[in-house]
């Protein structure tokens, strides 16, 4: 009888023994991290500013399709426009008669269209031999048929590697060709936030609030400061 | 008491650990030879940090040590470091650099930002690491890498052991695997002694079990890795009827060496790595029934779990 105590104390202390490095196991005492989680390299004003050049460039080159795009006839929304090359990747147009509530019309007649790109498969912007930056679009334009001329609002986003930004439109005038004729963009990365002003010609002005202003080329993307 | 059943089990853990070796070293390999010692360095990092802490852990598991009764011990101690979540992916950043020594495209002198990430040896084993430079926020160039050895939170080591004690209140403790030939990588060498003390030796009226001790291991795994780990420990256990807990404080250092070649263009890349751990709290459990099967936890900077199956007499 003694025996079977002395056992029976023996198996209780050690479920109680065994129970130490359980409870341990299982209430989990974290690992330091050993591997590196460093931050991207901050950005600086001019790198912004580069970033919103950028955009400023892409949308020389995406926005005229609001006027530009012809397909064949349909009127389900929505066409698709896919781009080669330097910019590549699909945009869908979805066109109507009168504005966003209007009936859905073919490219050739509509007077307003929405131009964008499906989520997760934004457009990729090349940027040297195996660069890129992705820029996802949701811009609406009111079309002028006769002028072959739009007035584009909407934004989208930036992403290149670990940064990303937000950019919007306001009454940005595009044409079947040339540089956007007037409007802006505003442009968010990170704490700078920027004004794109379009002129007619293959340079914008880029103010960075609080800290100067750039010149982007619209046809390279380059952007240089104003003294 | 040693079973039949008991040794066999213990020899095939050590067969399977010294069987893993070869393919795992082999592969891994095949993987640093495409990217750079910086790469190779981050990549690493949960391997390099954690194999010091796992070599050092499972050095005991009792501090009773007999004055003047022979015992010997052998058997298995496999050990596994917890990692935290993020040391499955990395992203290590160099700024302001010159581009073309990442990417020949670029005129020398072109200055940028380099990106290194992905996932780490441990991992994502089908996701693709990625080294990015970027100029002015944006990415000028971008290059695939290479993809996790396993996935898993757990980096794992076995290895035998054997101890014998019981002289003057002395316990040697060695751990050692045969030599395994891994073809061009060259041999694996595990080898590992210790010497511990009990102080009941000189005061027996103590109503636990005290012990100091030390332990050094050298493990090579080919030219590709060679880990030097040290422990020095104080332990304390209580014995009852069918078990022992025990608790320990050990100081420790480690230090693990990586050498390859880098395929791109053919250089030799070597680096050392200190480990982060330099002491850890143990306490763990050892079931004597038959065999000595215990379980314990060592927390430092790292969390490691240790299983042992001692056999002896």
């Amino acid at each position: 009888m003694n025996s079977i105590r002395a056992f029976l104390r023996g198996r209780g202390a050690l479920a109680l023994l065994l129970m130490i490095p359980a409870a341990l196991l299982v209430g989990g005492c974290e690992s330091d991290t050993t591997a590196p989680q460093d931050q991207a390299p901050p950005l600086n004003e001019q790198d912004a500013a580069t970033q919103a050049g950028l955009i400023a460039m892409a949308i020389v080159d995406v926005g005229p399709e609001l006027v530009n795009f012809s397909g064949p006839g349909k009127t389900e929304p929505p066409y698709s426009r896919s781009f080669t090359g330097d910019i590549s990747g699909t945009v869908y147009l979805d066109f109507r008669l009168g504005g966003p509530s209007g009936p859905h019309a073919t490219w050739a007649t509509g007077t307003w269209a929405r131009l964008f790109t499906a989520a997760g498969e934004p457009l990729s912007i090349a940027v040297g031999e195996s660069g890129s930056a992705q820029l996802s679009l949701d811009i609406t334009g009111d079309i002028n048929r006769v002028a072959d001329t739009a007035v584009i609002n909407g934004g989208g986003t930036f992403s290149s590697g670990p940064y990303s930004a937000t950019f919007t439109f306001t009454n940005l005038a595009v044409a079947a060709t040339g540089y956007p004729s007037g409007g802006s963009m505003t442009f968010t990365s990170g704490s700078f936030r920027m004004t794109v002003a379009f002129n007619g010609t293959n340079l914008a002005t880029v103010t960075v609030a609080g800290h100067g202003t750039w010149r982007v080329n619209l046809d390279t993307g380059a952007v240089t400061r104003v003294p | 008491m040693t079973t039949p059943r008991g040794r066999r089990a213990a020899l095939i853990l050590a067969a399977l650990a010294i069987a893993a070796a070869p393919a795992a070293a082999e592969e891994l390999e095949g993987l640093l030879e495409d990217v750079t010692g910086e790469y190779a360095q981050a990549y690493l990092a949960p391997f390099t940090h954690s194999f010091g802490p796992n070599l050092n852990g499972g050095i005991f598991h009792t501090a009773a040590i007999p004055r003047s009764r022979l015992t010997i011990e052998f058997g298995v101690k496999a050990t596994a470091t917890h990692l935290a979540e993020e040391d499955q992916s990395f992203q290590t950043v160099i700024e302001n650099v010159d581009l073309s020594d990442y990417d020949n495209t670029f005129a020398s002198g072109t200055m940028g930002d380099i990106v290194m990430s992905g996932p780490t040896v441990f991992g994502d084993d089908e996701a693709m690491g990625s080294v990015a430079g970027y100029i002015n926020g944006v990415q000028v160039f971008s290059q695939e890498t290479i993809e996790g050895l396993v996935k898993t939170r757990y980096s794992p080591m076995a290895v035998p052991q054997a101890s014998l004690a019981g002289i003057a209140g002395l316990r040697a403790t060695v751990r050692w695997l045969p030599e395994v030939d891994l073809g061009e990588i060259g041999k694996t060498k595990v080898f590992g002694y210790g010497l511990q003390w009990g102080i009941n030796t000189v005061a027996p009226t103590l109503p636990i079990d005290i012990m100091v001790g030390f332990f050094n291991q050298t493990v090579e795994v080919g030219t590709l890795i060679e880990t030097d780990a040290s422990s020095m420990f104080v332990a304390a256990s209580k014995a009852f009827p069918l078990a022992t807990i025990y608790a320990g404080y050990a100081k420790e250092d480690a230090e693990t060496d990586i050498a390859y070649t880098y395929g791109g263009d053919d250089s030799a890349v070597a680096f050392t790595v200190e480990g982060t751990q330099e002491s850890r709290f143990t306490v763990g459990a050892t079931l004597n029934v038959l065999a000595k099967l215990n379980v314990e936890m060592g927390h430092g900077d790292l969390t490691t779990y240790t299983a042992g199956l001692m056999f002896g007499f």
